[in-house]
């Protein structure tokens, strides 16, 4: 089942390599930069769509989290080195992206975050940092903020219907963490 | 300027070197190994047609080398086809160019429908290569055929009142399947003042390489004002309009602080969420290496037209 999955989520990935190999892309910086985003935030959304889906469905889907959140992770970070490479790799300019365009110190800490994370999704991190663990990973609720408002930061017209849809999907699934919260406060 | 038959209009294979031939070639081979694979389907130069008169070769842009058509074809902003990129070349077929008529009204002394043959007849159809600049830091170079927008707009007689030209695009959600939706108040409109219209670099295009304009460069008529960022090149004109009052375009409507009415190229205004100082050349350099150069100010036609903004703080009228 892993190794399905495991394909799968490297599908978009696949397509994209054919697509720059075969030189398909008339911009490949444009034309991987969104893609990347998109899948990036895909497999977040994926990720806290597990622990509601093994509720309702009453069958446990964990062991499959870490690798969809890696998997964020990876095309995050493919996301991140295609600006780099739009950038020239130059210093100067990275940093003035990043401290003077929000959606871009936004989409930057966000990927900070991401990187914690995934270096800390191993057994070995979860047996040492005990508790902390836990707490470390709650941090995936802030960064789906911070990639929604990332994503809604760059867009031209407001009425775009995609980052809509990813907006609604992350309420409803940060939701359902919140209501149990809701409840224990109003007893 | 001389006189020049078709076949001495800039011939796009003239810039394919042989390094992009055998690459395409190679392409086309292993492409049918993987024929499974889904290739895009890319528009060709040969589905345009010809266009009515000679084409007149001008000194615009001769030292510089045009985008591959693929280039320019396939890669758009035309919302009324899509938001995506590659969105009008895949839609933009059910856009009906004939017949098409264009509307003249406002402070003018010759206010009418026109036909579009009749509207272009009348003026020298001329190949123009000019630098095209998006807001969104991108930059291409396209040979344009068309006519100069100042001798059509004279030929309408626009009187004393005349200060600003208003253009609008069609709309019509069938043929603009992208109109369905509120992504932007439609129609599209733009305006120019009337000295930034009367300026010789202003031209209406009709063509491309030397062909009819693909629908999804905004075919059959757009503005072409390489001074300016592309947002103010509309596309598909229907109306043209001269009125006194500054007009509001399209993209102020849609987010006033960050594009204004002379949205002139410049590399020392910054769009409130990205940099203006550099653009990527579409399709230039390597994967790794993309060819960047740095934006000049007026998209470097600044001797044509920086007196037209002599009296403006750029920075306030961006």
């Amino acid at each position: 089942m892993k190794v399905v999955l495991f394909i799968l989520l490297s599908l978009p990935f696949g397509f994209l390599t054919w697509d720059v190999f075969f030189d398909n892309l008339i911009d490949p910086i444009e034309e991987i930069t969104n893609p990347t985003g998109q899948w990036a935030l895909r497999f977040l959304l994926l990720t806290l769509l597990i622990t509601p889906l093994s509720r309702i469905t009453g069958y446990s889907l964990i062991k499959f989290r870490r690798m969809t959140g890696v998997f964020a992770f990876f095309y995050a970070t493919l996301h991140l080195s295609i600006f780099l490479i739009d950038q020239q790799f130059n210093i100067e300019y990275i940093l003035e992206d990043i401290m003077e365009r929000p959606y871009i110190t936004v989409g930057f800490s966000a990927f900070i975050f991401l990187f914690l994370l995934a270096i800390t999704s191993n057994n070995f991190s979860i047996r040492k940092l005990k508790k902390r663990w836990k707490k470390l990973h709650k941090l995936v609720y802030l960064i789906t903020v911070l990639v929604i408002v990332h994503f809604y930061w760059q867009v031209k017209s407001w009425m775009d219907i995609d980052p809509f849809i990813y907006t609604v999907i992350a309420i409803i699934l940060l939701g359902y963490r919140l209501k149990p919260l809701i409840r224990k406060n109003k007893i | 300027m001389k006189k020049i038959t078709e076949n001495l209009i800039t011939n796009e294979s003239d810039y394919l070197n042989r390094r992009a031939f055998i690459k395409q070639t190679a392409k086309l081979g292993i492409g049918l190994l993987g024929a499974g694979a889904a290739l895009p389907i890319l528009a060709e130069k040969s589905d345009q047609s010809d266009l009515a008169g000679e084409i007149l070769k001008t000194p615009y842009g001769k030292n510089l080398e045009p985008h591959s058509f693929k280039d320019i074809s396939n890669y758009n902003n035309f919302y009324e086809f899509g938001t995506g990129k590659r969105d009008p070349a895949k839609n933009a077929h059910t856009l009906k160019t004939k017949p098409w008529h264009i509307t003249v009204t406002g402070e003018c002394e010759k206010q009418g429908d026109y036909d579009l043959e009749d509207f272009i007849k009348p003026h020298q159809l001329e190949e123009r290569i000019y630098r095209f600049r998006c807001v969104e830091a991108w930059s291409m170079v396209i040979p344009w055929v068309g006519i100069s927008l100042a001798g059509v707009l004279k030929s309408f007689k626009p009187n004393s009142n005349a200060k600003y030209v208003v253009f609008k695009t069609l709309v019509d959600k069938q043929q603009m399947p992208g109109q369905r939706g509120p992504i932007l108040e439609w129609p599209y409109i733009e305006g120019l003042t009337i000295n930034e219209a009367m300026n010789p670099l202003s031209f209406l295009a009709v063509g491309l390489y030397g062909k009819t304009l693909p629908n999804q460069n905004g075919a059959p008529i757009r503005l072409v004002v390489p001074w300016k960022y592309g947002f103010k090149n509309i596309k598909s004109i229907v109306s043209i309009h001269f009125q006194k009052e500054k007009p509001i375009n399209t993209w102020q409507i849609q987010a006033p602080s960050e594009y204004g009415f002379y949205a002139n190229v410049n590399p020392n205004v910054d769009h409130p969420r990205w940099t203006q100082k550099r653009e990527r050349v579409i399709g230039k350099g390597g994967f790794f290496s993309p060819e960047k150069r740095k934006t000049e100010i007026f998209n470097g036609y600044k001797d044509e037209v920086a007196h037209l903004y002599s009296q403006l703080d750029l920075t306030k009228n961006f």
